[in-house]
């Protein structure tokens, strides 16, 4: 018979075979592929240099470009998915009448991505999609709102936050459910308004949920991906195309794959950037 | 502060606010769908009246053009079998390890696990251009079991997480009382810790199945004609000649249809494992 270390192990066996060949290899092989100069178009292209990240990549007013969508995506659809989450989270948390609603928030972090992409499109369609006609209403112009680049950018942010706001509601709304009541209840007790239990009792008790919450917001901030591509395509002027969609017109349409490599390395590497300060003061928050 | 009833009229005031605020979540959350479902229904004349109609002769026009005009229904069967074969896939995979990594306690575990959480939270576009390179050379570009293949990269983490957590809420007495009857690991674990986290399988099967329903960016890169699922298949309905908007309105209710019913019947599932996979450790 099997020792039980053993059984553990072999158990564990294919999963972790099947996932390396599917995460490791190819991240390897990225790093590998963003040092040659590759270009399926190019035959004969396939070679070692440096050119991507010395030359291209900082000649290139696109990838600058995308680099301030990305930045724009990761900072203002986090904050207002959080700020809003947050507030609402609190409000079914305190009313508890409401309670009947939450199913109601997990809906449109299931819809498809392609999806919402293609609804809020139909959504700022002139008379189609009757936001035109409702925002007449209360006397705001009409005008189209995905030809031009601010309110394109605008337009995915208000998507970001249809899809994703939910998600940061069902997180807080668990992590308040599970809160000791007794804080709470003595706060109540002496006199406190709920503007000082939120910010001295619960935002502290919650910070290492709120922590996990924004570190996730932030890694998958580009995750709106279908959503864009539905919406707009990246455009206009590629105002709405950040680094992964940048990539993915480099390498799979222009087929540069050496160059689209290097964009995502790049790619890793500002993710870090954002997730390293988040990651260090959550385990801070642990260790407390 | 749960029960506790403030009065006055500032806190009259307080509370109508919190409500209309609530309220005007909840329709900016659900006039989309509703309004893409009215769509669905409408003949064109009366998508595009002005103002908006709400009272109509519904038709079904569109879904029926869908089926028969668009080949609607062959995405939407390339997207059950794909999601359904690698839901099963990572499930049948990833459940022994997720049992196995709850029943260890070493570093290396720990370190294992955190790469394997790590492997999920890379963006899909830098997996998918090597994905794409190799895949052109194994032929494998455009077949069911290359996606079938690569959503394990999004599953197999997840269903690892998130059965972890269940097989961890069983106590660890009952395994040693099976031990000590003369059970092998492997015995209690297909008699023992499966038959007690079944609730904890249909829920992660649920979200895996969500997960595959919904990928997009695998599904864009790797797929031409005979694989196109229905995320990417409804893309297609935007055409240069002039998109028929009710087909795609129809369209986009049918890929929220499970959605729906997940909200409606099983939320309770679905968060619980969305919930247990963020808030433990």
């Amino acid at each position: 018979m099997l020792t039980e270390k053993s059984t553990f192990r072999l158990m564990s066996a294919p999963a972790l075979l099947l996932l390396a060949a599917l995460t490791i290899i190819p991240i390897i092989f990225l790093f590998f592929l963003s040092f040659t100069s590759w270009s399926i178009l190019v035959p004969g292209s396939f070679e070692f240099s440096l050119v991507n990240y010395v030359e291209r990549m900082f000649g290139d007013e696109n990838f600058i470009q995308s680099i301030k969508v990305t930045f724009y995506y990761i900072v203002v659809n986090t904050f207002f998915q959080m700020v809003l989450g947050f507030l609402v989270a609190f409000l079914l948390f305190r009313y508890t009448t409401l309670r009947f609603l939450r199913p109601i928030m997990i809906i449109p972090m299931l819809v498809p991505p392609a999806v919402v992409g293609l609804m809020w499109k139909m959504m700022l369609i002139p008379n189609l999609g009757g936001i035109d006609y409702y925002l007449g209403v209360i006397g705001i112009p009409s005008i189209d709102w995905l030809s031009n680049p601010g309110t394109a950018l605008a337009a995915v942010t208000v998507a970001s936050v249809w899809e994703w706001t939910p998600f940061v509601i069902i997180v807080l709304l668990a992590g308040l459910d599970s809160l000791p009541r007794a804080p709470l209840e003595s706060a109540v007790m002496d006199g406190a308004n709920t503007w000082k239990i939120i910010v001295y009792i619960i935002i502290p008790l919650l910070k290492p949920i709120i922590l996990v919450v924004l570190l996730l917001r932030i890694i998958e901030s580009l995750a709106i991906l279908p959503v864009v591509f539905m919406m707009t395509g990246g455009g206009p002027a590629r105002a709405t195309e950040a680094i992964n969609l940048y990539a993915y017109h480099v390498g799979l349409e222009y087929l540069d794959i050496g160059y689209a490599a290097s964009i995502l390395v790049a790619f890793i590497f500002i993710l870090l950037i954002f997730c390293t300060p988040i990651i260090m003061s959550s385990l801070k928050a642990d260790e407390q | 502060m749960i029960g506790v009833q403030e009065k006055g009229p500032k806190a009259v005031a307080l509370n109508l606010a919190a409500y209309t605020t609530v309220c005007l979540y909840l329709l900016f959350v659900l006039f989309p769908i509703l309004w893409i479902g009215l769509l669905s229904v409408k003949n064109e004349v009366q998508a595009f009246a002005n103002p908006p109609l709400f009272v109509f002769q519904p038709t079904f026009e569109n879904y029926y053009d869908l089926f028969t005009e668009e080949s609607f229904g062959d995405y939407l069967l390339n997207s059950i079998i794909i999601a359904v074969s690698s839901s099963l896939l990572c499930l049948t995979v990833g459940i022994p390890m997720a049992y196995a990594s709850a029943r260890v306690k070493s570093r290396i575990n720990q370190r294992i696990l955190i790469w394997v959480l790590i492997s999920r939270m890379a963006p899909a576009m830098t997996y998918v251009i090597p994905y794409f390179v190799v895949f052109s050379q194994l032929k494998l570009i455009d077949t069911h079991f290359g996606l079938i293949l690569t959503y394990s990269t999004l599953n197999l983490p997840l269903v690892i997480w998130l059965m972890r957590s269940f097989f961890l809420d069983t106590p660890r007495e009952i395994y040693d009382a099976a031990t000590m009857d003369g059970a092998s690991p492997f015995q209690s674990f297909i008699r023992i810790a499966l038959p007690m986290a079944t609730p904890g399988i249909a829920s992660t099967g649920i979200i895996a199945f969500v997960v595959a329903w919904n990928e997009f960016i695998f599904a864009l890169v790797l797929t031409r004609r005979h694989a196109v699922t229905a995320q990417i298949g409804i893309g297609n309905l935007q055409k240069y000649e002039g998109t028929e908007w009710g087909q795609m309105a129809a369209g986009a209710i049918i890929l929220i249809l499970p959605a729906i019913l997940i909200a409606l019947f099983i939320s309770k599932y679905f968060v619980q494992g969305l919930t247990s996979g963020s808030t433990k450790g």
